[in-house]
């Protein structure tokens, strides 16, 4: 469980990354949502100990990020957009990894990387942006760390590698795993969350389940927007929209009207259905 | 079933962690061949008649290379995965900090000795006790003051490694040099200050009518030793702090 309490970051002399971020995470896959510069990355290196908040805190099973020891971090990794690793070859990073990350699986590594196509012995920094992005994911899941955390993981993939990737996540998702990803591409990943997490203009707009948002609006297309309808959003002559959830509707969700919805100025009404809706389970 | 680590100090986790900078067996394998061949030349062309000029140009070249010897934890290894290795902050500042100042020089010194028993070979060994730079180096006080004198740059290039998080080989080799040149410009203004301040006293104490080159050399050593114990120990000082800094950022690195 990763829980936030008042959670601030401002960078050294310059302007708020995060503003008083409160919420509970359960482990499974996350998305996370917001639009650029709005804190997305900032957050994933809080959780990973590469920052310290400025206040409030980050906590992984009552464990401080910050204090960076060994029984925490060997749960924890994060892969950077930019992110490079040390050795050259997947290969040579995971003999390294081997000895520190308890619940790395080289067999399982070299599965990955066979998916993918690769050895693991290609030097990366002569592959392509996609391959090194698929080197890195496979180390990243190799690892089994308790906490997985991506950052725009399919840039670069090919579509038949966006697919890959999104069945290595459902596979590797467990009971224990907490797998938060921050990516903008939701459709090639469409099946695979338990969870969302929207940050807007730096404070966190919304953490809940699916179960929670599906029990709580509904998403709907056709060719006229209902009149209940909270938000709608007209695209390629079809007018897509959310409404309240009734007693018995069953919908699936829509990522990218979701969040088109809760970075609009309907985004209050949206967040607090769902939570007075959880709420009322509780 | 794996076993949770725990967070105190483990000599295992913290040489797990050099792993995570891949140049650093090279490095070390590098600098313990250079210098052995570096000193071995040089003492044999200090008994030559242009040895000095030379032996000098080959000494300093170890002690740049050991002022740039940081260098190796920015070449090839990548700062966020080195925060996130599992491993207690005080693991990873105690490695970085034994590697760059007893490991490495450490290394150094052991390739100095063993190439002084090779220069033996073929130089005489009463040339070479007064040539060698091997015993230069073992001498106190010449020893102290290269040493503390090393110190200062290349806690200067450790800090700048460990705390820039672009240009993190140029920026460190700037500001090594800019400390070097910091460091001499002040070794020589104290230098002078010194021998003009007591030019009296020195012109006193001189016997001959005509000095002998030996008689002045040793009263301007005299004269000016004691103040440069007063530079060691200044820089001794400022060392001590810039490797306090540096260890708090390997600590406490953000990115």
């Amino acid at each position: 469980m990763i829980t936030f309490n008042n959670l601030c970051y401002r960078y050294p002399k310059g302007p708020e990354a995060l503003s008083d971020i409160t919420a509970a995470i359960s482990p499974g896959i996350h998305l996370l949502l917001g639009e650029n510069g709005t804190g997305k990355t900032t957050l994933l290196h809080i959780i990973a100990g590469l920052l310290y908040p400025t206040a409030g805190s980050v906590e992984i099973d009552g464990m401080s990020p910050r204090l960076r020891q060994p029984a925490l971090l060997e749960k924890i990794f994060f892969l950077g957009d930019d992110m490079t690793l040390p050795g050259g070859t997947a290969l040579a990073f995971a003999h390294t990894a081997a000895k520190a990350y308890a619940g790395f699986d080289a067999g399982l590594l070299a599965d990955y990387l066979a998916c993918f196509g690769l050895t693991g012995r290609e030097r990366l920094d002569r592959l392509s942006l996609g391959n090194r992005r698929k080197s890195l994911i496979a180390v990243a899941l190799a690892l089994r760390t308790q906490v997985l955390l991506l950052d725009e993981p399919a840039n670069g993939l090919d579509i038949g590698s966006k697919e890959t990737l999104g069945r290595m996540l459902a596979e590797a998702a467990g009971d224990d795993r907490t797998i938060i990803v921050s990516t903008h591409v939701t459709h090639d990943f469409h099946n695979i969350f338990d969870g969302v997490i929207a940050l807007r203009r730096n404070r966190l707009q919304l953490a809940a389940t699916l179960t929670d948002i599906l029990s709580a609006v509904a998403f709907t297309a056709g060719m006229i927007p209902p009149v209940e309808a909270i938000f709608a959003h007209q695209s390629a002559g079809l007018f897509r929209s959310i409404t309240a959830a009734g007693a018995d509707t069953e919908t699936d969700i829509d990522y990218n009207l979701l969040y088109m919805a809760l970075q609009s100025d309907r985004a209050d009404i949206i967040t607090s259905l769902i939570n007075s809706h959880r709420q009322q389970q509780l | 079933m794996n076993q949770t680590p725990d967070n105190t100090f483990s000599i295992g986790r913290a040489i797990a962690y050099s792993r995570m900078f891949p140049a650093i067996k090279q490095h070390l394998a590098i600098y313990t061949a250079g210098a052995f061949v570096i000193f071995a030349a040089a003492m044999i062309i200090s008994t030559t008649a242009a040895g000095i000029f030379f032996g000098s140009i080959f000494i300093s070249i170890i002690s740049m290379a050991m002022y740039l010897g940081p260098l190796v934890f920015a070449i090839g290894s990548s700062p966020m995965a080195e925060v996130m290795f599992p491993a207690t902050k005080n693991e990873k500042a105690a490695m970085m900090t034994l590697y760059t100042f007893v490991v490495l020089p450490a290394a150094i010194l052991a390739a100095a000795l063993l190439a002084t028993l090779f220069a033996r070979i073929f130089v005489d060994g009463a040339s070479l006790c007064n040539l060698n730079p091997t015993r230069q180096l073992l001498t106190p006080p010449i020893s102290i003051l290269q040493y503390a004198s090393a110190l200062l740059p290349t806690a200067v290039c450790l800090l700048s490694v460990v705390s820039y998080r672009r240009h993190r080989v140029l920026m460190p080799i700037v500001w090594t040099v800019v400390s070097l040149i910091a460091s001499s410009l002040t070794a020589g203004i104290m230098a002078i200050v010194t021998v003009l301040g007591f030019k009296h006293e020195f012109i006193s104490r001189i016997d001959h009518a005509v000095p002998q080159q030996e008689e002045i050399t040793r009263l301007m050593f005299d004269i000016i030793m004691p103040v440069m114990w007063w530079y060691v120990a200044m820089t001794i000082i400022v060392t001590a702090v810039l490797i306090i800094l540096a260890v708090r950022k390997i600590r406490d690195r953000q990115l």
